[in-house]
């Protein structure tokens, strides 16, 4: 099978929270294998989670979503990279006590990495407030 | 080994020369560690020392929520605990006249906290 759409999404957690899977779903495509995320594991504290979904044999699209649960309140990220792959579209909602970043790897217009580093909101503030 | 998603390590230093005798403790929400002293039936923490009481919850979404009720010859001390899966820490402790509670959050893990209860007398009590 040849997959012609491939997004990954690595999540790194740079907080203190434990990150729970809570719910997820393809919107299209597949999970690619190993790289599924499953309800009820965990990413912990200062840890890593990586999910790929991959398109189908006879679509060009893939699209999922994931819900992450913690202390602070829920963290939904979503990606959609449909068959024009120029219209790519994303989504990452954190509770207001945390903060997120977004870093694009783009291997080809068809293979996209998506990097999102989670934050203490805290840790954002001490360091707008360091001078220079 | 199940994954353990919410967790509170309470540890009760009795800094009086009571014997504090455990009345009741049960968890409202989780579960008692297998390591706790509710499993092993300690029935009383003695003058001068400490003992940890441990709940956690193993299931997706659950809290963790438990209480204690301490017994002396200077009346009850009843200690509540909650943790919830989306919000902070709570640790009540309700006591005799006489009675002092220091609470103390130790480390920075929010879904697995450790607290330090110390129980002491006042003064005039001692």
């Amino acid at each position: 099978m040849q997959s012609n759409r491939q997004v990954d999404v690595i999540l790194q957690n740079n907080t203190q929270e434990l990150l729970t899977v809570e719910s997820c779903q393809t919107i299209f495509g597949s999970w690619a294998q190993s790289y599924a995320p499953r309800i009820g594991t965990a990413i912990t504290k200062q840890g890593s989670g990586k999910w790929s979904t991959v398109s189908d044999f006879d679509d060009y699209q893939v699209g999922a979503y994931v819900r992450l649960g913690s202390t602070k309140g829920y963290i939904d990220i979503e990606w959609i990279l449909p068959k024009n792959a120029a219209e790519f579209q994303h989504s990452v909602q954190v509770p207001v006590d945390l903060r997120r970043q977004i870093r694009f790897v783009m291997a080809s217009a068809s293979y996209r990495v998506m990097v999102i580093t989670l934050l203490p909101a805290e840790l954002i503030a001490e360091l707008d407030a360091m001078p220079g | 080994m199940p994954l353990v998603y919410r967790s509170v390590r309470l540890i009760i230093l009795n800094a009086t020369n009571l014997t504090l005798t455990v009345a009741s403790a049960e968890t409202v929400l989780g579960e008692w560690t297998l390591d706790s002293p509710t499993r092993a039936k300690v029935a009383a923490i003695q003058p001068q020392s400490a003992a940890t009481f441990a709940t956690q919850s193993t299931t997706l979404q659950m809290p963790t929520e438990a209480f204690l009720r301490l017994t002396s010859v200077r009346g009850p001390v009843q200690i509540c605990w909650s943790l919830p899966w989306i919000g902070t820490f709570a640790l009540r402790c309700e006591a005799a006249d006489g009675w002092l509670a220091d609470e103390q959050i130790v480390g920075d893990d929010p879904a697995a906290i450790t607290a330090l209860l110390t129980l002491t007398l006042a003064a005039t009590d001692r």
